[in-house]
């Protein structure tokens, strides 16, 4: 179990009994070209922390690139889960990879966090368990008030852990109300779920090849018509990218520290885009796949929401919460003031536009194009109702607009059509996810999340006084992000040079040899 | 001061860990082991805490359970499997018994066999089988798309081969010695070009990884010392 735990090069010296090898002393010759190769390493590696002058390496685009089943739909999935999901987040890695992986997992479970969703952390690495506490532990220094804290089996679930490898991961898939039921210190953790199909969706955060079959063999073939998001490091990469493409329900992989950033980009790009000194919600264009009156009214509809309904739902925050603090106030400044320019100043509750509702029992999927195989952009809910832009040719398929300034197709037979109000629109949601694009942009604008399911509370994150917003959003500290890329480029150079000047030297020692040796 | 304490250990024990690269030199070459040996000291502590909290002690209180009686199947059901594995962990401990050692196999026997039979149901269901159709499957439209073609060739040319490569077949010349065919070698060079370069891929993504992690332990290392 140890050899597992510890992982990396040890567990093949340590694990079979054997003593640690002892190393050539520095001062014998043979040890002088490693010390030499890792010298070189050590001093192109540390350069970009210590000068700007060696900032070498283009940054990670600011955007994943598009990609069927990839880290797009990875993070449109996440990004449309609401307060009533729960995602079985599998932490597959120890202490060794947190070097590697500490960054995706904690944007992942921020993300989980801002949409209100409820993460559960399972894993069959007892310290994985341990340090999925101190990763939440730190998200928790990052927030300002002690009630806005994330609080164990409220906010989040650590779920025990799953001892024997595959045979864990099997009784996790077989018998999850169980194991749902005791928390990895060994309460009662209060879930009453009847099977794994319960969970929303799953993430695994993983550094072995091995986990990623695991997950794969013994998790996924249990549960139907539900997505695996993996995030994994570059060793685990290719392997999670084989499954990525060959099976619809695996998503990604969002791997290594450079998807790493563009995920936390993204995430900034997201919150950011939603401040008050930025547009709102852009202004969607009518389909022109139908012609319909409703749909040619739209975008006025649309921009009348995007104004109107932040103002509205500002007023009921205070309201909502019973400690009302000064933050939650909006303000002068923080409220985006409609304007003659942007707002053609309809009267909101008496414009109609087309839209359909979910009257499936089950959660639906909304995809990028009107075809079953193609990327799922969100999810959407019984009850939920969404802005119509057309349909498709025969009428089998709405294009539908999203909150997050997307549109997505669902198919026809999920959904009812409904001509409503901007106002019915509002109020007619039955759940309170925040795919409501003025009322995310409020929470949002306000830095006041919702968590908890049972006693409903406002989470003050972050006060919006106080320093960069986006970087509060974020919470995190990325001062090192930026000069550990560039560290990256350059240690890729010194690999390089490595390599390349030993393969000269050994070639130079084999000519010289031959030249010495009596011919044949 | 906690935080502070916490980051000095870290440094330190980074240190320890990079006092490996100076090799077997008196009292720094222990550096590195010492490290090692907290760390996995630790790790052990971790795993049995974690595993008694969160494996055994629920199921001790689960059985003692006082809203089920001893006469219940589902408790009956639950002894029957604490006692058999208090059993089986018995005798584990009879291993360095070497007359008893035969029962401390049947016991990792049991827990090898039923692993092996649980892996190849997940192999088959989520892995070969998967794979299999996908590497089969076929693009809708191969003239529109000519890199799905081109990679739907190179999965199948790819795993023909590399399955091959792993296949020998010869026949027995005159001399006793064993000749291949040429077309044999062929697709065995093929698939070794397959296997080497999936192989190198592996191996490079592995070097990244490594590299992530240097650069994240020098980033500590410099922040800390700045």
């Amino acid at each position: 179990m140890l050899k597992d735990i510890v992982g990396g090069p040890l567990q093949s010296q340590e694990g079979d009994g054997r003593r640690l090898p002892r190393p050539a002393s520095v001062f014998s010759l043979s040890a002088f070209p490693r010390l030499l190769g890792t010298a070189l390493l050590l001093l192109l590696v540390s350069l970009p922390f210590v000068s700007s002058d060696f900032a070498e390496g283009e940054l990670p685009p600011a955007e994943f690139h598009e990609d069927r089943h990839g880290p797009t739909t990875f993070y449109n999935l996440l990004d449309n889960i609401t307060s009533d999901d729960y995602i079985l987040v599998a932490f597959e890695y120890g202490p060794a990879a947190a070097g590697e992986l500490d960054l995706l997992a904690e944007l992942l479970l921020r993300h989980i966090f801002a949409q209100r969703a409820t993460p559960l952390i399972v894993s069959s690495n007892p310290i994985a368990v341990v340090h999925a506490q101190n990763i939440i532990k730190k998200i928790n220094r990052s927030i300002d008030t002690a009630e806005g804290r994330l609080a164990v089996n409220e906010d989040y679930y650590l779920l025990r852990y799953l001892p024997g490898g595959a045979l864990g991961l099997r009784e996790l898939s077989e018998n999850f109300a169980d194991i749902a039921r005791v928390s990895a210190r060994g309460q009662l953790t209060g879930l009453d779920f009847t099977s794994l199909q319960d969970m929303t969706l799953m993430a695994l955060i993983t550094d072995s090849s091995e986990d990623v079959r695991n997950w794969a063999e013994q998790v996924l073939p249990e549960v139907e018509d539900m997505d695996l998001l993996i995030a994994t490091g570059y060793a685990a990469q290719p392997l999670a990218q084989a499954y990525a493409d060959s099976l619809d329900d695996v998503i990604g992989p969002v791997y290594g520290i450079r998807d790493a950033y563009t995920y936390g980009k993204k995430l900034e790009a997201n919150f950011g885009a939603l401040l008050p000194d930025e547009p709102v919600v852009e202004p969607v264009e009518a389909s022109s796949d139908v012609g319909d009156n409703n749909i040619v009214e739209e975008p006025q509809v649309e921009r009348a929401r995007a104004t109107a309904l932040p103002a509205a739902i500002a007023t009921q925050a205070p309201t909502a919460t019973s400690t009302p603090t000064a933050t939650l106030q909006p303000t002068a400044t923080d409220t985006p003031a409609p304007t003659a320019t942007d707002t053609p100043a309809p009267t909101a509750t008496e414009a109609t536009f087309l839209a359909v509702e979910v009257i499936s029992p089950q959660r639906v999927n909304i995809r990028r194009r009107p075809t079953t195989v193609d990327d799922v952009l969100a999810l959407g809910y019984p009850g939920d109702l969404y802005e119509v832009l057309g349909t498709n040719g025969d009428g089998s398929w709405y294009e539908i607009a999203l909150d997050n300034g997307l549109e997505g197709w669902v198919a026809a037979f999920l959904v009812e059509e409904r001509v409503v109000t901007a106002s019915e629109f509002a109020g007619g949601r039955t759940n309170d996810s925040a795919s409501l694009p003025g009322e995310r942009a409020v929470m949002r604008l306000d830095f006041t999340f919702r968590l908890g399911k049972n006693e409903p509370r406002f989470y003050q994150a972050l006060a919006p006084e106080s320093g960069d917003r986006t970087e509060l959003v974020l919470g995190r500290d990325r001062s090192q992000e930026i000069p550990r890329l560039q560290a990256m480029t350059m240690g890729t150079l010194a690999a390089v040079l490595v390599i390349v000047i030993g393969n000269l030297l050994y070639a130079i020692r084999g000519l010289l040899q031959r030249r010495k040796s009596p011919s044949v | 001061m906690a935080e502070n304490t916490i980051a000095l250990a870290g440094f330190i024990l980074t240190l320890m860990v990079f006092s490996y690269l100076l090799g077997d030199v008196p009292l720094i070459g222990n550096l590195y082991r010492i490290a090692v040996y907290i760390f996995i000291g630790m790790t052990a502590a971790f795993t049995l805490i974690v595993s008694y909290e969160g494996v055994i002690l629920p199921y001790l209180q689960d059985i003692q359970d006082p809203a089920t009686t001893w006469t219940s199947l589902g408790n009956r059901a639950d002894i029957y499997i604490f006692f058999t594995a208090l059993l089986f962990a018995l005798l584990l401990l009879l291993k360095p018994v070497k007359s008893l050692t035969w029962l401390t196999n049947s016991v990792f026997a049991v827990v090898i066999v039923v692993g092996a039979a649980v892996g190849v149901v997940g192999a088959l269901t989520g892995t070969l089988f998967p794979l299999l159709q996908a590497t089969v499957a076929i693009p809708d439209d191969l003239t529109g798309d000519f890199g799905a073609l081109v990679d739907t060739l190179l999965i199948f040319v790819g795993t023909m081969t590399g399955l091959y490569y792993f296949h020998y077949q010869a026949r027995s010349r005159a001399d006793g010695g064993a000749e291949q065919s040429s077309v044999g070698r062929g697709f065995r060079h093929i698939g070794k070009v397959f296997l080497v370069t999936a192989l190198g891929a592996i191996y490079a993504s592995t070097i990244l990884t490594c590299l992530t992690i240097l650069t994240e332990r020098i980033g500590f290392l410099i922040q800390f010392g700045a």
